[in-house]
């Protein structure tokens, strides 16, 4: 996944237009960074129709607090950052109070569409994926949130310190003790 | 060699290329010499790349046709934050402002323009009714208001001459109120002016 540069062509223009109210602008900057922003909830909460509902809430409160965004930093951090708190917080209060899910059965990595191919879907189910997912599903939001803003994002370190608003020695550690315990998933796997 | 232990905690940063230079240095001078340490290091890349795979190709399954509609059919309900309001307002009254600085700033400098164009042809019309003035005083008072009469008929004439010619009316002389003579030096010009009753018509 590309990841974008700082207010690129015309968002610095589109964000202002939405700050005074334009829906339309706005309208423009969620079809830019919908994927993202579904990737970065998707990761944290596992599940594509809670993903999906995360993402519109993130943009909703993106919208509400652009008054407050500073375009010194990066559009796409300041995204991150409210779509990483409200996967986080959404799975801290799943995690006091489950909801049935039925994660028994097929989950929402490896629920992927036939028009994929067979192929692809033969890759997708394959044992790694389901052992990697099983493997994340163990791991703590804030563990989940920093190692996809790593390796699927692309961040810094930086950068997902300033999303996930804790200290880059913090983001150094989530993510060795993150990557320790995928690579324990996969070990078999790799030596095989 | 440095021990494996005071590496391992590195080793995730070093393949993200995060570390400061000395330490990217030990780090790498320790792989050169030590095959686990160089394992693992190879085994966090491979992590990443089936990561990015599993988690990339689940974000582009996902249907998001619509989301934006929802997005905005939700903020559309939204009512303004206090500050965001607030900040229009500011923008609104800014803008009133603005717009009335600049109509009074072009009303001044009209103003201001006209006022310098027109001083000096002001002046000089004001010479010639001063001119006029002074030629009128001998004249006795049985003949005055008929010859005040004859100054504003002219005055209009004079006008003309004024903005035509920028002519200056150095002299009006005449002891009869229906005849009047203009003399202006700088063209050579004399005008007598006669009322109709004098000229028989």
């Amino acid at each position: 996944m590309r990841k974008p540069s700082r207010l690129e062509g015309d968002e610095a223009e589109l964000i202002e237009r939405a700050r005074k109210g334009d829906a339309e602008a706005f309208g423009v900057l969620v079809e830019r960074y919908q994927r993202r922003v579904v990737g970065v909830a998707l990761a944290v909460v596992h599940n594509q129709d809670d993903a999906l509902e995360l993402a519109q809430e993130t943009f909703v409160r993106a919208f509400q607090n652009l008054p407050k965004f500073e375009s010194r930093s990066s559009f796409s951090t300041w995204l991150y950052r409210i779509a990483a708190n409200i996967a986080i917080d959404f799975r801290r209060r799943e995690g006091r109070h489950p909801v049935l899910r039925g994660e028994d059965a097929e989950t929402e990595l490896g629920r992927l569409p036939s028009s994929q191919g067979d192929s692809f879907r033969a890759v997708a189910r394959s044992e790694l994926s389901r052992r990697l997912q099983e493997a994340l599903k163990e791991l703590t939001p804030e563990h989940r949130a920093v190692i996809l803003l790593r390796e699927v994002e692309g961040l810094s370190y930086d950068e997902i310190s300033e999303v996930l608003q804790c200290p880059r020695g913090t983001v150094m550690s989530r993510l060795h003790y993150a990557r320790n315990r995928l690579r324990g998933a996969l070990k078999d796997l790799n030596r095989a | 060699m440095v021990d494996c232990s005071e590496i391992r905690p590195l080793l995730s940063a070093f393949g993200d290329g995060e570390l400061e230079p000395p330490e990217l240095l030990k780090v790498a001078r320790h792989l050169a010499g030590c095959s686990d340490c160089e394992r693992e290091s190879a085994d966090f890349s491979a992590v990443g790349i089936h990561l990015r795979d599993t988690l990339e190709s689940a974000v582009s399954s996902i249907p998001l046709a619509g989301l934006t509609e929802a997005v905005q059919a939700r903020i559309s309900q939204l009512r303004p934050s206090l500050w965001s309001r607030f900040e229009r307002w500011l923008e609104a009254v800014d803008e009133r402002v603005s717009a009335t600085l600049s109509l009074a700033s072009a009303a001044i400098a009209i103003a201001a323009l006209t006022a310098i164009i027109l001083t000096p042809y002001a002046r000089e019309y004001t010479a010639g009714h001063d001119v006029q003035v002074a030629a009128s005083a001998p004249v006795r008072p049985a003949a005055a208001a008929a010859q005040t009469r004859m100054a504003e008929a002219i005055a209009p004439a004079e006008r003309a001459l004024v903005e035509d010619s920028r002519a200056i009316i150095s002299r009006l002389e005449s002891e009869n109120p229906a005849v009047a003579v203009w003399s202006e030096p700088r063209t050579d010009t004399t005008v007598i002016w006669l009322s109709e009753q004098h000229s028989g018509r």
